[in-house]
């Protein structure tokens, strides 16, 4: 390992294809303040595809922290209240069904639940690091929503010591809430860092920022530069000023020289790549004992003069966050003419009306709805130059339209991260990030169906197989009992 | 950037080439300009309505630089009649019959040209003497690429000095155009518009098979690199045409590939064949091994299951 580089700054490499995208991060160096509580929360059951369990019931007066639902990643109150009931609520993702969420009336008090103090002492071991982090229902915050858990555990079986790798590199043009939680909070996130590293062995961490984000990298240094501890030793790393580094594969070949093998996780090659907030929502959860309940989300876009950030709540409905932010937005979007993005504008997807903010919401990218009337491919091969994963999008596009999925499958659509820079090129306008979107949904529904008969006909395998072992018992048993009644194995004739 | 900014800065990276040969052959081709593009136009809309598509397919502009390809391959004194029967069958034949722009097999201006070489060679063949040859002996003859041809037992010295409408490098005329759009092709290239490696695989070949054959200019030479790069449509085919995306493979290597084939058959119907340039016909064969190259060619994912 090479000399310690604690609170160095260097500059990384590179990664394939990508493009460079003007920046207008319009909400950096705004106040970040809380959003005001809404009347009403809607907590949708369900993390990822996973669905929760509810623990409380209608009527049930619940406190701010008090655990509600579990499952893959538990769900606490966000704040206390009762609850008066549950109701269909659309989906974050657009494709996903509307999924049941609890409704919590806010009693406006927000007062934590008694549970919640600090533990004391820090976690000595995994074991213990992974009670504390599963008690707080942390999930991936930058935008993926992977249970943390899971995650720290895949690395830790797979490498000894892993990189561990802090990516503050936005996802997408014009979000700064990594950046301004950093800004915020850089102490607190260098500390979970520590408090993470000291738990799981990990020796060494880099912290990537965008090279033009200089309030984090100023706040950062100056934490660092406070440290008493020598280990982990952490040094921060500038990414390459190109879209899209902030994607984990493309940040970590940036970073390390290593490119991922196709579909392979970065956990299984010994990287854990965590968002900020995440390393944030960790120190809080080990300290405080607070669970996840807030997150900060970057509001933004077009249709937004005054982009800000804000600690938001989670199911916090967006109508209320913006009608609070700036009234007029939220009759825009009632009113259809306006589209609120989850996420950015490149990979976002507009939200219904009456969606939430989820644990994996960093921001909401209002504008007016596009429509482009996409021309036919002309084959340029703009998309190929710059797929960082190095596919072929014009010719996955060919395939998938015309349903040929062996094919595309062999052409890597699956691996496709869904990072839309073959959108932003595109001058035909195709949709391209849509279509693999789809086809990697058919795709897996298909997986699923397949599995699904490998399965049925396998339990319908074994039942022949138990049938059979049955019969063949009972004639064995039948021709035992002949052989005491009769002496000897002789055909039984009828009286 | 988008299709139709694309298609236009592809007319505006011919407008050089097109204004020197308007110097050099006459006002003709802007009658044949605009008897193209009215073709164009009528055709594209006509085959749209057929088909049952929007009509806002003709904003992209790819049917005028079909018919502004047609129009400057096709000799200035050719009648209207046989510019509407190039155009039209580079569009309804050569494009929308495979199903319109992006999906055609074949580069529909060469469709169009190629139609038109095998049905009237008499008046294909009739290019008047450009401007700045020295006391002409008819008003239209034969380009400075046949009469190299057929040159009988002349040396390239010979030709050069005893024969009318050889120029410095090409012939009198054409070499100047070759220039203009080779400029237009660098800007195109510069704007990342088109791919470097079509043309440079096409000139490459040319060159280096010209370089070989050339021999130092004797009676059985086939023409110096020079010669070649700068006569017939050499430049205008290596920038313009070879590099329509939707024609040419899709794979990198596969483009240098498709450039060199060009190339060669280029070289070899000038030297061997019986027309005295074979742009078209390189073309379209090179176009039909497209798929071909793609398929032996095209970078797969890496490890992809």
């Amino acid at each position: 390992m090479a000399a310690t580089m604690n609170g160095h700054v260097t500059t990384a490499c590179d990664f394939d294809g990508g493009l460079v995208l003007e920046q207008a991060r319009r909400s950096r160096g705004t106040e970040l303040a809380s959003a005001p509580l809404p009347p009403l929360l809607r907590l949708p059951l369900c993390h990822g595809p996973s669905p929760l369990r509810t623990i409380v019931g209608t009527g049930e007066r619940v406190q701010k922290g008090q655990l509600i639902a579990c499952g893959t990643v538990d769900l606490h109150a966000p704040t206390s209240g009762e609850i008066t009931g549950i109701a269909l609520q659309p989906a974050t993702h657009p494709a996903a069904p509307a999924v049941p969420a609890l409704l919590l009336a806010a009693d406006g008090l927000d007062v934590w639940h008694p549970h919640v103090v600090p533990v004391g002492g820090m976690p000595q071991n995994l074991e213990d690091l992974a009670r504390r982090i599963h008690h707080a229902g942390i999930a991936g915050l930058g935008g993926a929503g992977y249970p943390l858990l899971a995650k720290l555990e895949r690395a830790c079986e797979a490498a000894q010591r892993p990189l561990l790798i802090v990516n503050a590199v936005e996802s997408e043009p014009g979000m700064t809430s990594d950046e301004a939680l950093l800004h915020a909070h850089a102490g607190e996130v260098v500390t979970g860092i520590e408090t993470l590293c000291g738990a799981a062995g990990i020796r060494r961490c880099l912290i990537a920022l965008d090279p033009d984000n200089v309030p984090a990298r100023s706040a950062l240094e100056a934490a660092l530069g406070a440290r008493a501890a020598s280990s982990p030793d952490i040094a921060i790393v500038l990414a390459p000023p190109r879209f899209p580094a902030g994607s984990e594969r493309q940040l970590i070949q940036a970073l390390t020289g290593t490119r991922l093998a196709p579909g392979q996780r970065p956990t299984a090659a010994g990287y854990l790549v965590l968002n900020p907030a995440t390393v944030h929502g960790l120190h809080r959860a080990v300290s405080l004992g607070q669970p996840l309940i807030e997150r900060i989300v970057t509001i933004t876009g077009p249709a937004i003069p005054n982009p800000v950030h804000r600690w938001v709540r989670i199911g916090h409905p967006i109508t209320d966050l913006l009608d609070a932010h700036l009234p007029q937005v939220a009759a825009q979007l009632a009113g259809g003419e306006l589209e609120v993005l989850h996420g950015g504008p490149v990979t976002g997807w507009p939200l219904a009306a009456a969606a939430v903010v989820g644990k994996q919401t960093y921001g909401l990218y209002a504008r007016r709805p596009r429509w482009t009337v996409p021309r036919p491919c002309i084959n340029c091969s703009r998309c190929v130059d710059v797929c960082p994963e190095r596919l072929l999008p014009q010719v996955l596009l060919r395939l998938a339209d015309s349903g040929q999925w062996p094919a595309a499958q062999r052409h890597g659509i699956e691996h496709c991260i869904e990072c839309g820079a073959c959108d932003l090129v595109c001058p035909s306008e195709l949709p391209l990030l849509r279509h693999f979107r789809h086809s990697k949904s058919v795709l897996a529904r298909r997986r699923e169906a397949d599995a699904r008969a490998q399965a049925a006909k396998q339990r319908f395998e074994q039942h022949q197989q138990r049938a059979s072992a049955q019969q063949k018992l009972d004639r064995e048993r039948r021709d035992a009992r002949l052989h005491r009644l009769k002496g000897a194995p002789t055909r039984w004739l009828p009286p | 950037l988008s299709t139709d900014r694309i298609m236009r800065a592809v007319m505006l990276a011919l407008l050089p080439g097109a204004l020197v040969q308007i110097h050099f052959f006459g006002p003709g081709y802007l009658i044949n300009l605009s008897v193209a593009f009215a073709t164009a136009l009528s055709v594209e809309a006509l085959v749209l309505r057929l088909r049952a598509q929007p009509l806002s397919a003709l904003r992209d502009g790819s049917a005028l630089v079909t018919a502004m390809l047609i129009t400057l391959a096709l000799p200035p004194s050719v009648e209207p009649a046989i510019v509407i029967i190039a155009v039209f069958g580079g569009l309804a034949i050569g494009k929308h019959v495979y199903g319109g722009l992006g999906a055609n097999l074949f580069n529909p201006a060469m469709v169009g040209y190629a139609l038109v070489l095998v049905s009237f060679p008499r008046e294909m063949a009739a290019w008047p003497a450009p401007v700045g040859t020295p006391a002409p002996d008819a008003v239209t003859g034969a380009t400075p690429l046949e009469r190299f041809k057929h040159r009988g037992g002349l040396t390239v010295e010979d030709i050069w000095h005893g024969a009318e409408g050889f120029g410095h490098i090409g012939g009198i005329g054409w070499e100047w155009i070759n220039l203009a759009f080779l400029a237009g092709g660098v800007w195109l290239i510069a704007r990342n518009i088109i791919d470097w490696r079509v043309p440079a695989g096409m000139l490459g070949s040319i060159g280096a098979l010209a370089a070989v054959a050339y021999d130092g200019g004797s009676s059985a030479s086939l023409g110096s690199p020079l010669f070649h790069w700068f006569s017939g449509g050499t430049l205008l085919a290596a920038f313009f045409i070879a590099t329509d995306p939707v024609t040419a493979p899709t794979s990198r290597h596969g483009r240098i590939v498709f450039g060199i084939l060009i190339g060669m058959l280029v070289f070899a119907i000038r030297s061997f064949g019986s027309y005295p340039d074979g742009i078209a016909f390189s073309v379209l064969l090179s176009n039909a091994a497209a798929p071909m190259l793609d398929h032996l060619l095209l970078r797969r994912a890496p490890d992809a299951t």
